[in-house]
């Protein structure tokens, strides 16, 4: 380690000395001017750079620039603003340039972020989607992540849970990794981030998504599942700009799932005596038991049937879910002048989950500075501190509500809680024990410094070179203390537990790029050249003691106070991971028409085992800017045309590090031999020597147009990739020792078709409305597993080559039997397969239980008779619309996500004795199409086939976002010295239609912690 | 101009290309792990192996799922209320791989693994040990005993649940995607073999006496007696032909042998008091007289000391799965034998007649100070930890059969055991006395199981004398009977509630709980019998399991004796084993000749619950007759092709060399 840090060390000052000698003072004359727009006001902030360089300049506040060119006489001017049209001036020796815009049609001259630069939209030759700040903004969650859902074809957000702060499920273009990562990585300001993004929505500019190979092959081992560029602001030259952003949000829970509640459970005790009743004597139907009869259960504070009587019910998931709130306050300071510009932001966030006690504070504080020490030097740091305090809720507790029985009380008449309310079942304990203060106290507190400084250097006209030197330091506090009276520890073992946990996890990122533009003299030609060095180091260290802490409450020390573990545990863990890259790339423009990009790039990871930890990622791409042809350029509706071609190589080694070693078990094991434990450690995996990436092979093809002066534009990809060398946690027999290994096997391949379609359908003086349609389709398949094998099953998730990636494997339930079907059956099948019998196990086919289809009609259920749940969402649409009408404007999201199947865990919430059950359809003799069995069958034909109930269809059509805002006029609000205000209210993840009652299918199957639906006010104001 | 260019290119490709001699900055730098070669080859760390060969027995021995694969359906026990197994018992088992679904589960596929796992780690002891430098040669040889020992109880337990199986010699180090089961006499002969090691190891090693736990020289021939048994009863008399050592041998001869030489040793003796062997106080299997060897559990159940490994089984991610909760019953921060939870019924929990939802009468002790009754006529707090901390918590898992209770109760009188076993009423704590509204009278016993009728003459004399004393559930019949008759072929448990009570005309047993599924009498050979006030009613033990015990030493012999002797010979020695069992002054001999019949009713008596039911039945193919005959909730399903488990689906999912011919490649038992 330490002899690393000083090679490290020394790297830096090599590099410094570098540029040091490099740099050259440059001979320099000025051009100045001010640039208006078609009624003749000065624009700031518009982007006067030296064509083929980075030397550039911003306008300020009255429009006028100052930049001094490399060349005054040789040198181009070019003039950029976002929704004009730019412009380029031959310097010709002027030292006055003034300019005037035209707005743009077009919005291809917008910069995208691309690995290690930016490219013009009108250059781009891969496959890239975008979202800009104002669509950013417009979220109302602790993760900027959730502005991209349905925004961008192609990328599949998911939020499983309504936890405060939970996380996002976010895959790019489908599944391609079995056990390897499906996530794509996500960059912030070039620097990998994670998929929580702790950052004010407000000091975000620009979220860009890399989606084909050819634009994240310059990622190399990370890039298989895309890239997402996150660019904050920085500042501009100009007039200071203060913007407080700020809102609230009500949030409720919504789309809870419901169990069995008063009557509805009394008539499942009684369906549940009658049918056992009706087993017994055989005579289906005749049994007819009153609530008298079934209610026989007391506790000391009322009866059964006194509840029954006065309908007394206890709604427990109504009892712990409650209203939170959520208030966010966002305050930017940003501004410079030519040679420094500087954004400084403040951010504090209070969130209040759907459950008692589970809330989180968040603060943020954020430094851009950019530099210019001369025209050769520049220099600049960008830092980002995040607070995080997490009060989290034990998440059984929403189980414990929901299996309790709803035939009981809480409480005592004196108000006391009854500790274990279920008179049929004294092992479950009350969730509300949990609720008593102190009872249980789960506080996650993390710091993270997340920034990076650089400096670059332009020595000679149209070379850039960049060094860029990061760091990520997080520390992570995991504190819980668990009451001997809370209902995880009350039963059982009925002490109290504290547990704390420390992390720190530490990465330095040094990056070293050099660009070089140049048109070879002719303006036939543009080339731009990227050579670039990375390296990359991680750290992370862990620490966590917990134990026993006898029979005491320690409502005060909580988890603070180790000491009062009676004996405690202590483990640790230390991974290092180191990666080593270079890369290249080569952007080349001919005639403005043909585009050419192609890149390069070595990697070198310290996961996988020596001989294979080097890997080779190229890529190439073109594009045809068609409407440049002369045989187009009088097609008057045609405002742009092109077609995009890429392939490219990028890896995933998303895999835990000492994979290639075969070591001991880093769990000890005991073993008590005469008077004390000897501890043992046991080989517990098998190490793989050749582990080497798993490489995804893509081809894009892609057409962007616009016609209609641009009112219909869009894109459309299609892409076809394949994935080799999968890293896959392979299904061994168990009676081989080790059941997993990681092993490089098998292959994927997947297509799919994305289209991004922007319509102005209205635009007029006053009234504008535009619908950004996103729609894709994606199709993936286990192509290859080991020679051999076709197919890998553990539990009900399988692969079988030929059938989607992700994918359920299980039986498919055909209702139940009813009276005398099985008989019927029998015989129907005897006389098909003469001499043969039935392998079934003895209690199948009782009335009542699950039918399952016996596929290959073979007399035995396994799992030939087992078929596929394909879990890929078949199409995913995405409907923008925004009108605006003077200073209003409203936006509607709507999102819709059809196909796919999930595996949800409400099916299985039916328990033959003591629970409560969801409020399923089941069985009796009366109603014989229900899909559950009923609730007095034996319980052995649901555990073996039960698992067939769960699989739904999870389609869905989500209003996720409806947002009204008003822009204070002008000419009010300049009295008073604001520059923009606006006021804006939403209604976020109110309407969802789904084939599922009292589901949003969103949440993948997940009861657990129900999403929030959110009332949003807020407010953003400008200096 | 160009060569300012050239320059700068030529510097940073110097700059780059500097990097790349930076080839340890790719090394793996593995601070916590441990290598197998490295670690092994210490002292401490071939200490920990050979300590580690024995933690799986705790997968199965004093857990709820390895008793019921050796307890649960056959003639002793049904399932309960609150049972986790009821399609084992019932023998309505698929191979399906259930994982960790608990709430009905055989877990026949964790048991798999953790076999597979158990005897892999016995294989690295055999491999590690030789090389091994640290330690001397006695102790070399002491260690190759205790590993040779190991692999054969696995591999025992393995043959015996699934017949034939794959087998290994030494550590797997590399991926296998096929296997080969091999013949079940082929695995006989290796475990015969591995134990013929083992006794020579440990005899080279003069390891010879019961010292702490550990296995030894008496505890190796002990099982081999019982290996022996298995294969002569199993397999046939002289069924052996690959271990040329026993070829063509008289397996029974050979048994009784050892069992004779391990009676002779000395290495344990009986207690005069049955009671005794089942004391928390001689729960060490180093210290109990009559334990030759056992499973331990560490007396810390508060730390994760008794928790057996993780799975080797991964999730998506690489992390190690856990075994399910039946196995491990409280995880994995903390851990212990589970035992004491499985055959006891409702008590406190299910005690609404005994007013105010028996909390008049009983609680369950979670702390000592804290926990007291108020007596409701003295008005005095009662603290009752030290009472009722022994009855435990009220699991409901396994109930005694009708026919177990019943061959109990036979010989009451004469044989200390009856009473030693069954746990037959719950008593209150001193100070409770009267303080009861349903029952005015009460004074020691609340509830109290009557081996009777309750429709007989006695059972009527009873009920009339329990009235306001206590509940009085019968056998069957009566006010509240346990059974549905007095016929063990068709008797089950009750479930339903009593509207009104003939008794006493009122509801106070319209409850589920007082059916004999909830309520029933239990066996207390594993409750936690010594008031530990920092423990009160634990839910986890640190009782040790007894596995070989002097007691079977002469039911083996006894059993051998029907074959190489006589049934008289047989009676004999059974009736030396009952004489110790005797009560003082008492005469507990049978008399006749001796049966197998009589030998598996011995055996029921004396190691009921002990995880030895079902092999017994399987290896004497009495298996299916018996639960035909004693088990009303298994005899319609039971089958032959039962005497074999199945294979778990998701081994023959794994395997490449699947077939579905029984002997050829690998193929599942048939009927599953």
């Amino acid at each position: 380690m330490m002899k690393m840090n000083q090679s490290f060390l020394g790297k830096v000052c090599l590099l410094a000395l570098f540029v040091i000698f490099s740099g050259a003072q440059l001979f320099a004359q000025k051009v100045t001017g001010v640039v208006i727009d078609e009624s003749n006001t000065p624009i700031p902030g518009v982007n006067v750079v030296v064509k083929g360089t980075t030397n550039g300049v911003i306008t300020s506040g009255d429009g006028s620039y100052s930049i001094v060119p490399g060349d005054i006489v040789k040198d181009v001017l070019s003039f950029s603003f976002i929704g004009l049209e730019p412009k380029e001036v031959e310097i010709n020796g002027q030292q006055v340039i003034n300019v005037q815009l035209q707005s743009s049609n077009l919005q291809l001259d917008e910069v995208v972020a691309v690995g290690y630069g930016v490219v013009k939209k009108r250059d781009l030759t891969g496959a890239v989607g975008s979202v800009n700040a104002e669509e950013i903004a417009r979220t109302a969650s602790s993760n900027a992540m959730q502005a991209m859902q349905a925004q961008i074809p192609g990328l599949d957000i998911q939020q499983s849970t309504g936890e405060s702060g939970s996380g996002l499920n976010i895959t790019l273009r489908g599944n391609r990794s079995l056990s390897a990562s499906n996530s794509p990585l996500i960059l912030v300001d070039g620097i990998e981030y994670g998929s929580t993004l702790d950052i004010n929505s407000s000091d975000i500019e620009s979220m860009d998504v890399l989606k084909d190979a050819s634009s994240t092959a310059i990622y190399g081992t990370k890039g298989a599942n895309g890239v997402i560029l996150i660019t904050t602001k920085r500042g501009k030259a100009g007039k200071t700009k203060i913007s407080l952003n700020s809102y609230a949000s009500f949030n409720s829970p919504t789309n809870v799932p419901k169990v069995m509640y008063g009557d509805r459970e009394v008539q499942r005790l009684i369906d549940k005596s009658n049918y056992q009743s009706d087993v017994a004597t055989g005579n289906w139907g005749s049994s007819s038991l009153t609530p008298e009869q079934v209610l026989t259960e007391s506790l000391a504070d009322f009866t059964e049937i006194g509840i029954y009587q006065d309908g007394s019910y206890t709604d427990w998931l109504d009892i712990i879910l409650q209203d939170g709130l959520t208030q966010n306050y966002e305050l930017a300071v940003a501004g410079g002048n030519e040679k420094t510009t500087f954004n400084l932001s403040l951010g504090t966030m209070f969130e209040e989950g759907l459950l008692k006690n589970d809330a989180m504070d968040r603060y943020n504080a954020k430094v851009v500075l950019d530099h210019k020490i001369s025209n050769i030097f520049k220099v600049g740091t960008n830092l980002l501190y995040t607070y995080k305090s997490h009060d989290s809720r034990n998440s059984s507790v929403f189980g414990q509500a929901m299996k309790m029985t709803t035939i009981t009380h809480p409480y005592t008449q004196d108000g006391e809680i009854i500790e274990t309310p279920n008179p049929r079942y004294a092992a479950h304990v009350n969730p509300l024990m949990d609720e008593i203060p102190g009872n249980y106290q789960r506080n996650i507190e993390t710091n993270r410094l997340f920034g990076s400084s650089y400096l670059e250097v332009t020595p000679v006209k149209g070379m850039v070179l960049k060094s860029t030197f990061a760091i990520d330091r997080s520390n992570v506090r995991d504190g819980r203390y668990q009451d001997y009276q809370s209902v995880a520890r009350y039963q059982s073992p009925g002490t109290s537990f504290i547990s704390s946990e420390w992390n720190s996890n530490t990465k330095y990122t040094w990056e070293n790029t050099m660009t070089y533009d140049t048109d070879f003299g002719s303006s036939l030609h543009n080339m731009t050249f990227l050579l670039g060095h990375s390296m990359n180091q991680s750290v992370y260290e862990q620490t966590i003691t917990s134990g026993d802490a006898g029979r005491e409450h320690y409502y005060k020390s909580a988890f603070y106070d180790l000491s009062k573990i009676a004996s405690a545990t202590t483990t640790s863990k230390y991974v290092k991971q180191s990666v080593l890259s270079y890369f290249t790339r080569v952007n080349y423009k001919f005639k403005e028409k043909y585009l050419l990009t192609a890149s390069v790039r070595a990697d070198g990871s310290s996961t996988l085992a020596s001989g294979n930890q080097w890997g080779y990622f190229p890529s190439t791409a073109i594009a045809w800017r068609m409407n440049e042809e002369g045989f187009l350029q009088n097609t008057n509706w045609l405002d742009n045309l092109k077609l995009r071609a890429s392939w490219g190589v990028s890896g995933n080694a998303a895999i835990d590090p000492y994979e290639t070693l075969q070591t001991l078990s880093s769990y000890p094991v005991y073993y008590y031999i005469g008077t004390s434990d000897i501890t043992g450690n046991i080989p517990d995996q098998l190490g793989n020597k050749d582990l080497k990436w798993e490489t995804t092979t893509a081809l894009n093809f892609g057409l962007d147009f616009g016609i209609l002066s641009n009112r219909v534009s869009g894109s459309i990809d299609y892409f076809i990739s394949h994935t080799t060398d999968l890293l896959f946690y392979r299904t061994l027999p168990a009676s081989s020792v080790f059941p997993t290994v990681l092993q490089n096997i098998g292959e994927t391949k997947g297509s799919g078709l994305e289209i991004a379609l922007n319509t102005n359908v209205v635009k007029s003086r006053n009234f504008n409305w535009d619908i950004n349609w996103s729609y894709s389709t994606v199709k993936d398949e286990v192509y290859k597993l080991v020679e051999g094998v076709d197919r890998d099953i553990n539990g009900n998730i399988a692969f079988i080559v030929g059938e989607p990636a992700m994918a359920f494997y299980d039986y498919e339930a055909d209702g139940n039997w009813g009276v005398g079907e099985f008989q019927e059956y029998q015989t129907a099948w005897e006389a098909r397969h003469t001499g043969e019998s039935l392998g079934y196990s003895s209690t199948y086919g009782t009335p009542g239980t699950i039918k399952v289809v016996d596929r290959n009609d073979d007399g035995l259920l396994d799992d030939d008779d087992k078929r596929i749940y394909n879990r890929t969402p078949k199409h995913i649409l995405g409907m923008n619309n925004s009108f605006s009408y003077k200073d209003f404007s409203l936006n509607v999201l709507v999102y819709a996500r059809l196909g796919g199947y999930i595996s949800y865990d409400y099916n299985s919430q039916l328990n033959f004795e003591s629970a409560n059950w969801a409020d399923l359809d089941y069985w009796t003799t009366t109603n014989t199409d229900a899909k559950f069995p009923n609730p007095g069958s034996l319980s052995a034909n649901h555990t073996n086939y039960g698992s067939s109930l769960l699989y739904e269809k999870a389609n869905y059509v989500k209003i996720k976002d409806i947002s009204l805002a008003y822009n204070l006029p002008r000419n009010v609000i300049g009295q008073i010295g604001l520059g923009s205000v606006k006021l804006y209210g939403s209604l976020k993840n109110f309407i969802t239609f789904s084939n599922i009652d009292n589901y949003d299918p969103e949440r993948g199957g997940s009861i657990n912690f129900p999403l929030a639906k959110q009332v949003v006010f807020g407010a953003n104001i400008e200096f | 101009m160009k060569q300012k260019l050239y320059i700068s290119l030529l510097t940073a490709a110097t700059l780059l290309g500097s990097f790349s001699s930076c080839t340890d900055f790719l090394e793996e730098d593995n601070k916590v792990g441990q290598t197998a070669d490295l670690t092994y080859s210490t002292k401490s760390g071939i200490d920990g192996l050979v300590a580690s060969c024995y933690v799986f027995g705790r997968a199965w021995y004093g857990k709820e799922a390895g008793l019921g694969l050796s307890e649960m359906g056959t003639d002793l026990f049904y399932s309960g209320y609150d049972n986790k197994q009821k399609s084992l018992n019932s023998y309505n088992l698929t191979a399906i791989s259930l994982d960790d679904n608990s709430s009905d589960n055989a877990c026949l596929d964790h048991y798999w693994e953790a076999f597979y796992a158990a005897q892999d780690i016995c294989n690295n002891a055999l491999k590690y040990i030789p090389e091994n430098t640290d330690i001397n040669e006695t102790l070399k040889m002491q260690y190759m005993g205790e590993a040779y020992f190991m692999r054969a109880f696995y591999y025992l337990h393995m043959v015996s649940i699934w017949g034939p199986i794959p087998y290994y010699t030494e550590p797997v180090t590399s991926v296998i995607t096929s296997a080969e089961r091999l013949p079940e006499e082929e695995v006989y002969s290796n475990i015969l073999s591995d134990l013929d090691l083992s006794i020579a190891a440990f005899q080279d090693a003069g390891y010879m006496t019961k010292a702490d736990g550990r296995a030894n020289y008496w505890a190796a021939k002990a099982l081999k007696s019982r290996v022996l048994l298995y294969a002569a009863s199993w397999l046939g008399e002289t069924s052996i032909s690959s271990n040329t050592n026993y070829s063509g041998k008289n397996l029974y001869a050979l048994a009784q042998a050892e069992a004779e030489a391990v009676i002779g040793s000395g290495v344990a003796s009986f207690y005069n008091n049955y009671e005794d062997t089942w004391s928390m106080n001689n729960e060490d299997v180093a210290v109990n007289n009559e334990a030759i060897w056992g499973v331990t559990y560490s007396s810390d159940v508060a730390t994760p000391a008794n928790c057996i490994p993780y799975r080797y089984k991964t999730d998506k991610s690489g992390k190690n799965l856990d075994y399910n909760s039946l196995i491990t019953r409280t995880g994995y921060s903390r851990g212990g034998s589970a035992m004491l939870l499985q055959f006891v019924g409702m008590w406190n929990n299910g005690a609404s007649d005994l007013g105010n939802n028996g909390k008049e009468t009983f609680v369950r002790p979670l702390g000592e100070s804290t926990f007291y009754i108020i007596n409701i006529i003295t008005g005095e707090k009662v603290y009752v930890a030290d009472s009722y901390s022994k009855y435990g918590r009220g699991f409901t898992r396994y109930v005694p059969s009708l026919y177990l209770w019943q061959l109990l109760d036979e010989h009451r009188a004469t044989d200390q055991r009856t009473e030693a076993t069954l746990q037959e009423a719950y008593t209150i704590a001193p100070g409770l006395e009267g303080s009861s509204k349903n029952y005015p009278l009460i004074q020691d016993t609340a509830i109290y199981y009557c081996p009777l009728d309750g429709n007989s003459p006695e059972g009527q004399a009873k009920q009339a004398w329990a009235k306001n004393r206590y509940r009085i559930q019968f056998m069957a019949n009566g006010d509240i009977p346990l059974f549905t008759s007095m016929n063990p072929a068709t008797a089950l448990p009750t479930e339903s509630a009593k509207a009104v009570s003939d008794v006493y005309g009122d509801s106070r047993y319209n409850s589920y709980k007082i059916g004999g599924w909830c309520s029933f009498i239990g066996i207390k050979k594993f409750m936690e019998n010594v008031y530990d006030p920092a423990h009160p009613t634990p839910d986890i033990s640190s009782r040790d399991a007894i596995v070989l015990r002097l007691a079977e030493m002469y039911l083996i012999k006894a059993e051998c004796e029907l074959n190489t002797a006589s049934g008289t010979a047989a009676m004999s020695t059974i009736n030396l084993l009952r004489q110790v069992r005797a009560k003082a002054g008492q005469d507990n001999t049978l008399s006749g000749t001796a049966t197998l019949e009589t030998v598996l009713k011995e055996r029921a008596i004396e190691l009921c619950g002990e995880q030895q039911r079902w092999f017994d039945l399987k290896r004497t193919k009495t298996l299916v007759s018996r639960v035909k005959a004693y088990n009303a909730q298994a005899s319609a399903s039971v089958q032959d092709y039962h005497l074999l488990r199945p294979i778990p689906q998701a081994q023959m999912d794994a395997v490449t060399n699947l077939s579905t011919t029984s002997g050829q490649g690998f193929w599942q038992n048939t009927g599953y």
